[in-house]
């Protein structure tokens, strides 16, 4: 009996006298926690990539913000689904895709300002490494704000990384200056990054693609001056070449070549880190052995008519663009064409809808020379100087005839030859919106393509230049609730 | 460090654990069967060497240190006598002659008991006999171990194992006196008889009963706090079975339903007084055997001997954060009586309840012809134009026409199901102990291909009596279970409902499609509209297997330090693991390049609790009752998870992942989670007429910030029992009229496992085509987060009058939650979208009333429980917000201030469009949305918070429509029994609370291609040879009237071209129903028929489940909640797994 009381006894005594408050804290076993990140190079080289990876997120999955990016212009037909009124200029302060483009950039920002004010605390192995990954950061931190500037107007700029009792502090700047702060960001970058990466770390940004970005920066602004000598710089730097095959700007096995300056990195193996925006280019019910080995969504996005009729007769690029006369559910399709620009493959074939290995470019060399030419251009018209063999270059390889000073003879004539020739170079690459805003043509462009009657017969219009600019998601407005630092752009 | 250390204790002490429970699981065995072996005790022999003790002392010794025990009556018997003893091996009687030489006392030895009576009782027994006899239950099953007493005497004997009794020296003009815990006790006059039988009735509704209130019990009558139970007839006369039926209909204040609508195996969600969280977890704490547990997963409902649900925070802060949610405390059987086995068994079919109204073949044909002439109409055609010069997707194929080989693709997935159940159980008590053990088989197949839901159960309960103050017992479970989906939801990944699912595209297939069409070796037919893979291929391919292994078990002890004071120790250690496979042939894939696919999760769950309880129950003079409690307990849990997944598989016989072309993913996970607590409760009666009950826990957890780690949740709770007052004596239908009143507090913690801290999240890359990782802060961290706080206050009446014929059970009760675990909105522009920590409030509130009546007694039983309660939940502080909204496909759900938690949020609409909506020119004269025209769904323009409407539809003219949550939920049952036959009705509903039937999206919305519901070949149709001109006219006229097919508009079904939104009313239903749950008709075998056989009891039965439902909802069943435990999107259906209807015949036999 005395040692039934005497184990009850060390049972109850043992269990009480435990030490509480070690025995309620536990670490997390699986998920690291942040008190023990950012300690050396390899802690940040993980950081950088995560930056990386928020930037992916716009370009993929099917319905994403890229898609935006396409549809805002007259490169696509309306009516579509899941754009929610881009592609008619009906869209309000609620666009899921937008709102989402918005929440991607703001977090590729505040990555990037984690790395930046950490990183000089902290010894690397490699000095090198250091300024890369700072480099990196000031880079992708430069697109994100040119990015926000451009789309939505001036953003709160912020450098650091701040409670969100601070951040709801910082006011909206404008667009000039924040525009100002990813130049310099830009320049910064351009200092510190490598001309080109090797190995496993091909892909990453280069000291080039950072003056590409800032070159379009500039052109944006139409400061063609400032824009030229970062690209005559790239072009100068030998690394890069347009491919002789149109077709293999967007090919997989063409990847990180010569052609691409920048690119959103994807690859396939069912890796988790393939691309899906490719297939919901495609019809829901679509199959086609040879083009795309399963069936598309039903966010497949319809050509519109006149940028279809926008190649010349015998335009190679035509039939690797868009794709005409399909059976969708075994249904020939002869009503809408579907673009085809991103469907191609011919190394590695993607095995799932979500596993598209073809990197999708930001820049591409090509663009880097056109936008040379138009610098060239805006500087002087030289006829049948350097920007026309560039742009003849294009067409050459466009299976197309040489542009002349006979056709094309003075400064404007040759702006219009460069506009129509990026609408179709770089058709469906996001360009075309960008293209038609700093060109100061949008309202007018968009306009008279929303009079076919194919777009609506004027059903829809863009009513007024405040839709350069979208409007500021909603949520965001209502999670600062004080329109003292967050206002909605005007007229929206 | 210390973490390590901790694992050494876990481990360690489970083996030791594991250790004792061998060993004392033999030994129980062996005792507990020993206790109904017959042994003969007077040849027990008695030897003692005592000096001066008192007479007290010397009983004591005997009875410690041989089998006897005394009955006397101190005020008769002299106990106090000091005397010098001693004895060496003597027989009792020798013994006890000695000890009361000289004395008036005289003794009885009847086997072990010994009763001392005095001379003045023994010579009033001038005409003394002996009386014997046995005492059965009411189904005449002798019980061992009734008391009986000449009453008014210290004379008495307890039953033997077989209930009989021997009696000597019984005065004639004496009265016997039965009684045993949990029946009635009975009075019988012994005058001119020699024998007594007695059968023993149950005292089932009886104001005795007790009632569990976590870490002890307390009499019905006695209760303050609001707690309500399942009685037993609800579990153990109709065949259930998942323990979750037993809730539903029974209980009020519960609300119990299928989120999954009638999958095999999917356990219900219970819901207890309301949804007090909006971020949090609203399932309550399940106390098994009295051990906290997350779920009642595959719990055999043959073993449960009570659930009862303690529903207010005053019965409820004894389990302090984890109580917030209500607590379900769950007994299982242990042995009663003697010897017997049972065995049950039932088997059964089951078929759907109802099937999606979709177009039979001939009315898809019609419908799709009329929607390709209005197509190509609208897109510039004319009805005059050859066919062959249409675009192709305009084009009617001439088969059509006459095609009349149509698949009814739900028939062909849907099949009648067999249920079987097995059940066998053995049971007995004695002096020693008691022992239960199970065994069960169930198996149900699934009314959709290929699913189904099998279980097997084992359980052994056992006790065993030490000392007179030493009891241990032990309960050991084990339960495999093997769930396959079918119909498995591709894209999500999980469970068989949802966009993809086998059954959903069984239901929107093209009736064309034929059964030997649409695999990739079959290839899919062209142009019959919308094509699937092969829904009834894909079911019979495609594993989707759930396998569970769950061992629970405990061990525990008691010790009577002294009279009143216990102490209670109890170990238990569970076990879960659960199994996850996936493979789906590249032959049955949709829409995914005929890709084989599978992948494969494992998951272990493990954690152990340790219990100590110390009680006190005393009586102080004659009127004050008082028992404490004081305990501790501390719990760890570890959960771990394997994933896995591949693609390709060389050839289709061997499904695992070994044997796959490429593996795609690879991950392991671990957490852990523990808590520590201290509680302390005091209940008080005074006259037995007032009641006081307080307690107190303090609850530590390793979910709570640093900040905040510990939680303190008291309660208390008073009652008043004015039958007893003198105004009220005499007034004798009332047996008991009794206002309570509770106030008290518990918490949900559950909030996540680091939720506090700032975590670190992978977010991987690419370069090279290589997959880099990417890792950034996935969160802000709150070091002051904690529990969500639940106060109560709880307002109640009992009543039982008409000799307990009537029951009446009322409350009304105020909840008030506040630090809700919230993920505040804080602007994207510091990289996050939310912030978690504890900020708003809100409220349930609402009242219950249970009655249970015996309407009719005699040979013709009638009894009728009702049960109806009403929960109103509203949202009282959000922080710095005033809603939130969020969004699953195109639905829209809100929270706001002021209204209930999780809203639908959408359109409001106003019939249809009419021409008079319309200027002759065609331009709108009301808002509407861009490109709508005649026939479309009007919507409604809301005005500001100013009254002005600003003309145009947009989603500011989103408003809140409806919540999930009913406004009442009811109950009621009837049972009848008339001679050996009984019969019991069940019906259950709900009224209010509406239901958003998203599958509309895909199969009620008027397209074309996919099948879909009837009801739009009723649709709005305009004049379309006044819009088109003459004979352009795109309605297949000659079709329709060859195959009867009406084409009239209804009233209200929209125009479905031109533009109308998903996200509107329409879709919103009325989710009301009243459902015939259950009839069970029974037979139990007569008596004596059974007399001279080996049975016991044998009943026979018949059983139908969801025999019929009133309801004006379209889905299958207005009981679903497709996004799952997810508060803020309640009330979703997007393909529901139907409802099956069931016919069980099921027999149980006792030996």
């Amino acid at each position: 009996m005395k040692n039934y009381i005497n184990i009850f006894l060390i049972v109850v005594l043992g269990t009480i006298l435990f030490s509480c408050e070690d025995f309620l804290t536990t670490e997390p076993e699986s998920t690291y926690s942040v008190s023990g990140a950012y300690q050396n190079q390899s802690d940040f080289e993980y950081a950088i990539a995560a930056v990386y990876a928020s930037q992916q997120g716009l370009y993929s999955p099917n319905v994403c913000w890229y898609r935006a990016m396409i549809a805002r212009s007259d490169d696509t037909r309306e009516g579509s689904y899941y754009l929610y009124g881009i592609d008619q200029f009906t869209d309000g302060d609620d666009v899921s895709i937008l709102t989402e483009g918005w929440n991607i950039l703001w977090t590729m920002i505040n990555r990037s300002n984690v790395i930046l004010d950490k990183i000089d605390a902290i010894e690397f192995n490699d000095k090198d490494v250091k300024n890369y990954i700072k480099g990196e950061a000031y880079a992708l931190r430069a697109w994100a704000y040119y990015t926000l500037a451009w789309q939505f107007g001036g953003m709160p700029l912020i450098n650091t990384s701040l409670s969100a009792e601070e951040t709801k502090t910082i006011a909206r700047s404008s667009q000039t200056e924040t525009f100002a702060f990813a130049e310099a960001d830009y320049k910064s970058a351009i200092d510190l990054l490598p001309e080109k990466w090797t190995g496993e770390d091909i892909g990453r940004v280069t000291k080039y693609a950072a003056e590409g970005g800032l070159a379009r920066l500039y052109m944006f602004q139409s400061d063609f001056s400032s824009a030229k000598p970062y690209l005559s710089d790239i072009i100068n730097s030998g690394l890069y070449a347009m491919e002789p095959d149109y077709v293999d700007c967007f090919t997989d096995s063409h990847d990180n070549g010569q052609e691409r300056v920048w690119e959103i990195q994807f690859s396939g193996n069912l890796s988790g880190e393939g691309q899906q925006f490719a297939t919901g280019l495609l019809p829901a019910g679509y199959t086609d052995a040879v083009l795309m080995p399963f069936s598309g969504y039903s966010t497949a996005m319809y050509v519109s008519l006149d940028m279809a009729g926008a190649y010349e007769d015998g335009d190679l690029r035509k039939d690797i663009s868009i794709v005409s006369n399909i059976y969708v559910g075994g249904v020939l399709e002869s009503t809408y064409h579907y673009i085809l620009k991103y469907c191609h493959y011919d190394d590695y074939t993607p095995q799932t809808q979500n596993d598209w290995a073809n990197n999708i470019p930001i820049l591409r060399y090509t663009d880097v020379k056109m936008m040379y030419a138009e610098c060239l251009n805006e500087e002087a018209y030289v006829a049948d100087g350097e920007a026309f063999s560039i742009i003849n270059a294009v067409r050459n390889r466009a299976g197309l005839s040489p542009l002349t000073s006979a056709t094309v003879p003075d400064q404007d004539s040759f702006r219009q030859a460069l506009i129509k020739e990026r609408r179709v170079e770089f058709a469906f690459e996001g360009l075309r919106w960008n293209d038609l805003v700093r060109w100061g043509i949008a309202q007018e462009v968009i306009n008279d393509h929303f009079m076919e009657d194919d777009e609506g017969g004027g059903t829809y219009s863009m009513d007024g230049d405040y839709r350069e600019i979208f409007a500021i998601p909603y949520g965001e407005l209502s999670r600062y609730n004080d329109e003292s630092v967050m206002w909605q752009n005007p007229e929206y | 460090m210390k973490k390590k250390l901790m694992d050494e204790v876990g481990i360690s002490d489970f083996l030791k654990v594991l250790k004792i429970m061998r060993l004392s699981t033999f030994l129980l065995m062996v005792f507990a069967l020993q206790a109904w072996a017959s042994s003969s005790y007077s040849q027990q022999q008695v030897t003692l060497n005592l000096k001066n003790v008192k007479v007290l002392e010397v009983l004591n010794q005997i009875e410690s240190s041989t089998n006897f025990y005394f009955l006397f009556n101190k005020d008769l018997v002299d106990v106090e006598r000091v005397v010098s003893i001693s004895a060496n091996q003597e027989e009792i009687d020798d013994f006890l002659t000695d000890l009361f030489a000289g004395t008036n006392v005289k003794f009885v030895v009847s086997d072990r008991q010994i009763v001392l009576t005095t001379e003045n009782d023994a010579k009033s027994q001038s005409q003394q006999k002996i009386i014997s006899g046995k005492v059965t239950d009411s189904s005449g099953t002798p019980l061992p171990g009734v008391t009986v007493v000449v009453k008014g005497t210290t004379q008495g004997i307890i039953t033997d194992a077989d209930g009989k009794y021997t009696l000597p020296k019984v005065s004639g003009d004496a009265t016997l006196v039965f009684s045993f815990v949990g029946m009635k006790s009975q009075e019988i006059a012994a005058a001119g008889k020699n024998s007594i039988n007695i059968k023993m009735e149950e005292d089932a509704i009886g104001i005795d009963e007790v009632v569990a209130i976590g870490y002890g019990t307390v009499k019905k009558s006695d209760l303050t706090s609001s707690v309500a139970k399942v009685t037993d007839e609800a579990i153990k006369d109709r065949p259930i079975m998942l323990l979750g039926e037993a809730f539903q209909g029974q209980l009020s204040g519960v609300r119990s339903q299928s989120s999954n609508g009638g999958m095999p195996g999917d356990e219900l969600t219970i819901r207890i007084r309301g949804i007090n969280t909006i971020n949090g977890d609203s399932d309550p704490l399940y106390v098994i055997d009295g051990v906290p547990r997350t779920n009642m997963n595959d719990i055999n409902p043959n073993d449960i001997a009570s659930i009862q649900i303690l529903k207010d925070a005053s019965a409820t802060s004894i389990y302090g954060a984890r109580g917030g949610n209500g607590v379900v405390l769950i007994e299982t059987k242990q042995g009663k009586g003697k010897p017997s086995i049972s065995f049950d068994a039932y088997y059964g079919l089951s078929k759907a309840e109802k099937k999606a109204p979709v177009m039979s073949g001939h009315e898809w044909v019609a419908w799709n012809m009329f929607c390709r002439n209005l197509a190509y109409l609208r897109a510039g055609g004319s009805m005059s134009n050859d066919m062959s010069s249409r675009p192709a997707s305009y084009q009617i194929p001439g088969t059509w026409e006459t095609w009349n080989n149509f698949t009814d693709w739900q028939d062909a997935v849907l099949q009648a199901a067999a249920i079987q159940n097995y059940q066998f159980s053995a049971s007995a008590s004695g002096d020693n102990g008691s022992i239960y053990f199970s065994a069960g088989y169930m198996d149900q197949d699934g009314i959709i291909l290929n699913s189904y839901y099998n279980r097997k159960n084992i359980r052994l309960n056992s006790t065993l009596n030490v000392s007179d103050k030493i009891k241990v017992g032990v309960n050991l479970s084990g339960a495999s279970s093997d769930k396959n989906g079918g119909g498995l939801d591709t894209s999500t990944g999980s469970n068989g409902n949802g966009k993809e699912a086998a059954f959903h595209h069984a239901i929107m297939m093209s009736p064309l499609m034929q059964l030997d069409e649409g695999t990739a070796e079959w290839g899919f037919p062209e142009n019959i509209g919308t094509t699937y893979a092969n829904p009834v291929e894909q079911l019979k391919n495609t594993t989707d297997n759930k396998k569970y292994t769950r061992i629970a078990s405990s061990i525990w002890g008691s010790y009577d330090i002294l009279k009143g004071l216990v102490f209670k120790t109890q170990y238990s250690y569970n076990y879960d693991g659960y199994t996850y496979e996936f493979y789906q042939p590249g032959n049955v894939t949709y829409q995914n390049g005929n890709v084989t696919l599978g992948n494969s999760a494992a998951t272990t769950t493990g954690d152990w609790t340790i219990q100590n309880t110390l009680s006190y129950d005393k009586v102080f003079g004659k009127d004050h009752n008082l028992s404490l409690l004081l305990g501790q307990s501390a719990e760890e849990l570890r959960y771990y998870k394997i994933y896995a997944a591949a693609s390709g598989w060389p050839y289709e016989t061997i499904e695992t992942l070994n044997v796959a072309t490429t593996a795609t993913s690879a991950t392991t996970n671990r957490t852990s989670y523990t808590n520590a607590s201290f509680f302390g409760r005091a209940n008080y009666k005074y006259k037995d007429k007032y009641l006081l009950s307080a307690s107190l826990r303090c609850d530590g957890s390793s979910r709570f910030g640093s900040n905040s780690k510990w939680g303190y949740f008291p309660s208390l709770s008073v009652g008043w029992k004015m039958n007893d007052e003198s105004f009220m004596t005499g007034i004798d239908w009332i047996s008991l009229l009794k206002v309570r009143a509770a106030i008290g507090t518990s918490g949900n913690d559950r909030i996540g496992d680091y939720e506090y801290m700032s975590l670190l999240g992978t977010y991987n890359t690419s370069w090279a085509d290589q997959v880099v990782a990417g890792v950034a802060p996935s969160n802000i961290a709150n070091e002051d987060l904690q529990w969500e706080t639940t106060t109560t206050f709880d307002f109640g009446f009992d009543f039982n009058g008409l000799k307990n014929r009537i029951q009446v059970n009322l409350d009304y009760y105020y909840n008030k939650t506040t630090d809700l675990l919230f993920s505040v909105p804080i602007p994207y522009t510091t990289g996050f979208s939310s912030y978690t920590t504890n900020i708003g409030s809100l409220e349930n509130r609402g009242w219950e009333v249970d009655i249970t009546s015996h309407n009719i007694k005699g040979k013709f039983n009638w009894s009728t429980s009702l049960n109806l309660s009403r929960n109103r939940n509203k949202v009282l502080d959000m922080g710095d917000i005033t809603e939130s909204t969020s969004i699953s496909w195109d639905a829209y759900f809100i929270t706001e201030v002021g209204g209930p938690v999780s809203q639908f949020y959408c359109y409001e609409t106003d019939g249809v469009l009419s021409s008079s909506d319309f200027d002759s020119a065609g331009n709108a004269l009301n808002p509407t949305l861009s490109g709508q025209e005649e026939g479309n769904v009007k919507y409604v323009d809301q005005p500001d918070e100013n009254g002005n409407k600003d003309g145009k539809i947009n989603s500011e003219d989103y408003v809140a429509q409806g919540t999930n949550q009913p406004d009442l939920i009811f109950g009621l049952t009837n049972r009848f029994s008339w001679r050996n036959f009984d019969l019991s009705i069940l019906m259950q509903g709900q009224y209010g609370g509406e239901i958003l039937f998203l599958g509309s999206r895909q199969y009620d919305n008027g397209g074309y291609g996919r099948n879909i519901y009837r009801r739009w070949l009723h649709c709005y149709k305009p004049d379309y040879e006044k819009i088109y001109g003459d004979g352009e006219n795109p309605v297949p006229t000659e079709y329709l009237e060859k195959h009867g097919i009406d084409f009239s508009w209804d009233g209200k079904t929209n125009n479905p071209f031109g533009t109308n939104n998903n996200n509107d009313d329409r879709r919103i239903y009325d989710s009301s129903y009243l459902r015939i749950k259950n009839i069970t008709f029974g037979y139990t075998m007569p008596k004596e028929l059974l007399r001279n056989s080996t049975f016991g009891s044998v009943r026979c039965y018949v059983s139908l489940d969801n025999v019929k439902t009133f309801d004006s909802y379209p889905g299958f069943t207005p009981e679903t909640n497709s996004f799952g435990n997810n508060t803020t999107k309640m009330g979703v259906d997007y393909c529901t797994y139907p409802l099956s209807k069931r016919c069980v015949f099921g027999i149980n036999v006792t030996f």
